[in-house]
C-alpha cells in the first residue's frame, strides 16, 4: 500500500532544480523501507514452526467453585472482522467474529454443544412423525425476543422460509435442501410440522452443525430492523470492522444467566496486536491463536492459555474426476505419504490430534478402528500401479483465505511427498480470489477448512453429487445410496452399520487427505472464569459468554 | 520588507508574479494528477482478483448465494459504468456507498481520516522539532563525539522498518519489560483517538523514531554548509554569540532543504501510518484502506486513495512554495 502511495506522489510533484534527485532518492529509500516493513510483517505472520513436544490438551474447564459473581464488562478481541460484517442473523456464520456476535444476540433451534453433540436450544424436541420424511418441531415455552415478542411457531416458519427463499437463498439453504418449504405447517403456537422432499433422518444433527446459519429471527424481521433475538445479550451498538457492544438481557430464559453486564467484541486485523492487547490486559480473552503464540502465552503470567481438542479439519482435497486423482491408487498413495505426527508438530506446533482421512470423530457412529500411518514404500507401489513409477508432478492451490496455517501445511506436504517421488508445485492464490469462481471447487488439488460436523452433515455438504461444497467432486452411486439409506432408517444400530460402511469408502477411496484434527487455541486473563474447551472448532468454547464471569 | 521590495522591482511587466504562476501551474498539474490517479486506482481495483461478493461470503459462497449477492451489489455492471457513476458522484459531492456495508463512503472514511490526521500531525510536528534541533546541534558540534553518536544512531534507525520499531517499543514499554502505556489503541467508535491521549503515545513515538533520522541528517548537512559560509565567518568574527549565529544567520539559509525534507517526511508519514496503524490496531485511514482492499470495497478504496493523493499534491505544492520563498535568489524571475 505504501508503494502505491509513493507512486501517486511521483505523479504529483514534478520538482524543479536540484531537489529532484535527492527527493527521488529519498523517497525511493523511504518506500523501500516501507516495503521492508511489509516483508517483515509477512514473515511474522507466516512463522509458526518449531518442534516441541505436544503439550497436554486434555479438556479442562475454568468452572468456578463458588457462585459466579454478577456484573462486569467483558472485552473480547478477535481477528477476521471486516467492514462488510452485519448483525443479520442469517449471516452469523460467515466468520468466527460474526459467529461471536450472533451467538450473543440470537439462538438456533439446536446447536452443537461444546462436547460436539446435538443440544436443544430454542427447540424442545425435533422428532420424526411416522417416517423420516415428516418432522415435528416443538418450540420452547416462555422464550421472548429482546423486544418483548414471545417466540413460537410463526418465527420458525418465517426463518425457514427466509433462508430457503428460492430467489435469494441464504447460507443456511444448503443444509435445508430436503425441506419442502411449501408444506410447512403450523400445528399450534409452539408446534411446526416440517415435511421433507426426501427422507431426512439426520435433520436434527444437520440443523445443529450449521446452527450459525440457522438462527431464529422473529416473524417479519427484515434487515432494516434493529437486531432482535432471544439471546443472553441485547444489541447496544455495532460498528462493522471495529467493535460491537451487547448488554445483558434481563429477561433471558435461562434463569440466573448471564452474569456479565456487557460484552464488547473488538475487531483486530493483526494477530500480534491481539496477543499484545491480551498481555497488556486491554482485552480479557481471545481465540484463533497460532501454535507459536500459544506457546508464548502459556508461559505469560496472568494469562490462562487453553487449547481445545476439536474435530475441525483442514484437509487436502483431491478431485476424483480429474487426472491424476481419478485413479484411486494415486489418492491412496497421497494419503500414505503423510507422516501425521510430524505434520502436527511442524505445522501446528503440536496442537492437533492424528486423523485417518475420515471426518467427524465425535459422532456416535464414528468408526474409531480406522488408522493410517505413513508408508512411503506402499505409496510408491500404488503410484507405480497407477503408471507413475517415474514420479508424478502436481500443483497444489492454496491460500491464506483457507486458514493461516494453510501455506505451512502445503509446504510440509510438499516436503513429505518428495520422499515418494511426487513433486508438488505450490500455487498460492490471493485471499480475495480463492473462494471465487476460478479456484474453490475447480482446483484439482487444493486445501480447505471445516469446523466439526456430525458425519452425515459433513457428507451432505461435501461428498454427494448434490453437495454445495464439492471440492472433491466425489460421486459414488453406492455411497450416495448408503447416505439415503442412513436417512431413511429410524433404527440407530442399522444406521450405525450403514455409516461404518460409508466411512470405509471414505477411508479407501475418498478425496480428502485429513492428516489431523486441528486444536482450537484460546487464551483468557486469569481474572475470568466460566469458560470451557470446545470440540467444534469455534473459538472461546462456542462464544458462550453467558457462562463467563469475573473472579473479582 | 526588503525581500518583498526586491520581489516587486525584479518583476517584469505583464508577467504574473513567479509564485502565483507556480501556484497556478502546480494546482492545474495537481488536478490532472488526481484524475489520472482516480483512473489508475480504478483500473487497479478492477484488476484485483475476486470481487466484493466473494470477499463477503468467503467459504460460504455456494454459487447460488454468490450470484444473488453480486446482483444485489450491482457488480454485474461494466467497469466503465461503475467508474462513470462513481466519478460523477465524487464531483457532485456524493461519493456513493460502501459495497461492504451500504454506509455512505464519506461516513466510513471521515472518522478514520480524523484519527490519521492527528497521528500524522503530531508525529510530524514532534519529529520536525526534535529532528531540526538535533540536526542543528550536530552541525554546531561537527566531528565531536556527540555528532558521531547521533550520526550512527540515525543510520542504524534508518535501517529499521517501522514495523520493527513498533514491536521494540511495544515489548519495552507495553508488554514485556514495563506496562506503562497501552500496547494497542482501542478507540471506541464515535470517540476520537485524542480523547484517550495515552493511546497515541506508542504510535506517535514509532513514527517520530522513523522520521527523525532523515530530518536530523538533512538539517545537519544543510546547517554545516551554511556554517561554513563567508557570512557566518563574518558573524563569528563580529563576536556574535553562537546561538545567534546559528538561529539568525545559519538556519534561515538552510531552511529550503529542511522544508523539503519536512515535506517529504509528511508524505512518508501518510504512507507509513498504514503499517503503524495495523500494528497498533489504530482505527485510521491506513487500517480502513487495508480492510477496504481485502473487502474489494471499491468506492472506499477510491475515496481513501484519492484523499491520500490529494494530500501528496497539497504537501508538495506547499513545500515547494515555502522552499522557494525561503530562497531569495531562486524566487526571482530569470
Amino acid at each position: 500500500v505504501s508503494t502505491a502511495s509513493g507512486r501517486n506522489g511521483d505523479g504529483a510533484g514534478e520538482d524543479a532544480g536540484w531537489n529532484l534527485d535527492r527527493r527521488t532518492f529519498l523517497r525511493s529509500a523511504l518506500v523501500g523501507g516501507a516495503a521492508l516493513a511489509a516483508g517483515g510483517l509477512l514473515d511474522a505472520c507466516g512463522s509458526s514452526s518449531g518442534s516441541k513436544a505436544k503439550t497436554s490438551t486434555s479438556p479442562t474447564t475454568g468452572a468456578p467453585v463458588a457462585a459466579p459473581k454478577k456484573g462486569g464488562d467483558l472485552r473480547v478481541g478477535l481477528t477476521g472482522g471486516s467492514s462488510s460484517d452485519t448483525l443479520n442473523p442469517f449471516f452469523g456464520g460467515i466468520s468466527a467474529i460474526g459467529t461471536a456476535r450472533a451467538q450473543q444476540l440470537y439462538q438456533p433451534l439446536v446447536q452443537l454443544s461444546n462436547a460436539a453433540q446435538v443440544q436443544y436450544v430454542l427447540a424442545e424436541s425435533i422428532t420424526p412423525k411416522g417416517s423420516t420424511s415428516l418432522w415435528t418441531i416443538s418450540c420452547r415455552k416462555g422464550v421472548t425476543f429482546h423486544n418483548g415478542k414471545s417466540f413460537g411457531a410463526d418465527d420458525v416458519i418465517y426463518t425457514l422460509r427466509t433462508i430457503l427463499n428460492p430467489k435469494k437463498p441464504l447460507g443456511g439453504a444448503t443444509v435445508l435442501t430436503p425441506v419442502d418449504i411449501n408444506g410447512l405447517k403450523k400445528i399450534d403456537d409452539l408446534t411446526v410440522e416440517v415435511p421433507m422432499k426426501i427422507p431426512f433422518g439426520s435433520f436434527p444433527e444437520q440443523l445443529a452443525s450449521f446452527w450459525y446459519f440457522l438462527y431464529i429471527a422473529p416473524d417479519g424481521w427484515t434487515q432494516a430492523d434493529k437486531p432482535n433475538g432471544t439471546g443472553a445479550f441485547k444489541y447496544q451498538s455495532f460498528t462493522p470492522g471495529q467493535q460491537s457492544v451487547f448488554v445483558r438481557n434481563d429477561n433471558y430464559w435461562k434463569s440466573g444467566h448471564p452474569y456479565l453486564d456487557t460484552v464488547t467484541i473488538l475487531d483486530f486485523q493483526d494477530p500480534t496486536a491481539v496477543e499484545n492487547a491480551l498481555v497488556s490486559k486491554a482485552i480479557d480473552c481471545t481465540g484463533q491463536l497460532s501454535g507459536s503464540q500459544m506457546k508464548i502465552l502459556q508461559s505469560t503470567p496472568g494469562i490462562k492459555a487453553l487449547p481445545s481438542q476439536t474435530g475441525a479439519i483442514e484437509p487436502f482435497t483431491m478431485r476424483v474426476d480429474k487426472a491424476p486423482f481419478n485413479d484411486v491408487n494415486v489418492r491412496q498413495a497421497f494419503r500414505y505419504i503423510v507422516n501425521r505426527p510430524e505434520f502436527i508438530t511442524t505445522t501446528l506446533d503440536g496442537f492437533g490430534t492424528v486423523a485417518a482421512d475420515v471426518t467427524s470423530p465425535y459422532d456416535p457412529d464414528f468408526d474409531s478402528s480406522l488408522h493410517r500411518e505413513q508408508d512411503i514404500a506402499l505409496a510408491k507401489q500404488l503410484l507405480a500401479k497407477a503408471g507413475y513409477s517415474r514420479g508424478l508432478t502436481v500443483t497444489l492451490d492454496t491460500s491464506l483465505a483457507i486458514n493461516s496455517s494453510a501455506l505451512n501445511m502445503a509446504t510440509v506436504f510438499k516436503q513429505q511427498a518428495s520422499a515418494a517421488g511426487v513433486t508438488v508445485n505450490i500455487n498460492q492464490v490471493s485471499a480475495g480470489d480463492f473462494f471465487g469462481p476460478n479456484y474453490y471447487t475447480k482446483a484439482v488439488f487444493s486445501q480447505i477448512y471445516y469446523d466439526y460436523s456430525p458425519y452425515l452433515a459433513q457428507v451432505a455438504q461435501t461428498f454427494l453429487p448434490t453437495s454445495p461444497f464439492q471440492e472433491t467432486h466425489f460421486n459414488d452411486p453406492q455411497y450416495t445410496s448408503l447416505y439415503n439409506d442412513a436417512n431413511k432408517t429410524q433404527n440407530a444400530s442399522t444406521r450405525k452399520e450403514i455409516e461404518y460402511e460409508m466411512q470405509k469408502i471414505d477411508f479407501n477411496q475418498g478425496g480428502y487427505i485429513i492428516p489431523c484434527f486441528v486444536d482450537s487455541l484460546d487464551a483468557y486473563t486469569t481474572n475470568l472464569t466460566g469458560y470451557q474447551t470446545g470440540k467444534v472448532g469455534e473459538p472461546l468454547g462456542n462464544f458462550n459468554f453467558e457462562d463467563y464471569s469475573f473472579l473479582s | 520588507m526588503t525581500r518583498y521590495r526586491q520581489l516587486r522591482t525584479g518583476r517584469r511587466t505583464g508577467e504574473p508574479h513567479p509564485i502565483v504562476a507556480l501556484l497556478v501551474q502546480r494546482v492545474a498539474l495537481g488536478v490532472v494528477t488526481l484524475f489520472v490517479v482516480s483512473v489508475v486506482i480504478f483500473a487497479a481495483t478492477e484488476a484485483l482478483p475476486g470481487n466484493a461478493a466473494v470477499a463477503i461470503l468467503g467459504h460460504s459462497a455456494a454459487p447460488a448465494q454468490l450470484h444473488a449477492l453480486e446482483r444485489q451489489l450491482h457488480l454485474n455492471r461494466s467497469a466503465f459504468d461503475q467508474y462513470r457513476s462513481w466519478i460523477s458522484g465524487v464531483l457532485s459531492g456524493h461519493p456513493g456507498k460502501s459495497l461492504a456495508n451500504g454506509m455512505p463512503v464519506w461516513s466510513v472514511v471521515r472518522p478514520a481520516l480524523a484519527n490519521s490526521i492527528v497521528l500524522v500531525l503530531l508525529a510530524g510536528v514532534i519529529g520536525s522539532i526534535v529532528g531540526v534541533m538535533l540536526g542543528a546541534l550536530a552541525a554546531l558540534r561537527k566531528d565531536s563525539p556527540l555528532d558521531h553518536v547521533l550520526s550512527v544512531i540515525a543510520l542504524a534507525v534508518t535501517a529499521l522498518p517501522e514495523f520493527v520499531v513498533a514491536i521494540v517499543l511495544i515489548v519495552v514499554f507495553a508488554t514485556v519489560v514495563w506496562h506503562i502505556v497501552p500496547a494497542v489503541s482501542l478507540v471506541p467508535p464515535g470517540t476520537h483517538a485524542w480523547s484517550e491521549p495515552r493511546q497515541l503515545i506508542l504510535p506517535v513515538a514509532t513514527l517520530v523514531v522513523v522520521i527523525v533520522p532523515y530530518i536530523l541528517r538533512m538539517t545537519r548537512a544543510a546547517t554545516v554548509e551554511a556554517l561554513e559560509s563567508d557570512y557566518v565567518e563574518m558573524a563569528r568574527l563580529k563576536g556574535l554569540p553562537t546561538w545567534r549565529v546559528l538561529a539568525v544567520h545559519a538556519l534561515p539559509n538552510a531552511v529550503a532543504p529542511i522544508v523539503q525534507v519536512l515535506g517529504l517526511s509528511l508524505l512518508y508519514l501518510a504512507g507509513g501510518i498504514v503499517v503503524v496503524e495495523f500494528v497498533f490496531a489504530y482505527p485510521g485511514i491506513g487500517q480502513s484502506l487495508v480492510s477496504a482492499v481485502s473487502n474489494r470495497d471499491v468506492p472506499v478504496i477510491q475515496m481513501t486513495v484519492l484523499l491520500l493523493a490529494g494530500f501528496y499534491v497539497f504537501v508538495n505544492i506547499v513545500s515547494d512554495v515555502v522552499a522557494l520563498l525561503a530562497t531569495p535568489r531562486r524566487r526571482l524571475p530569470r
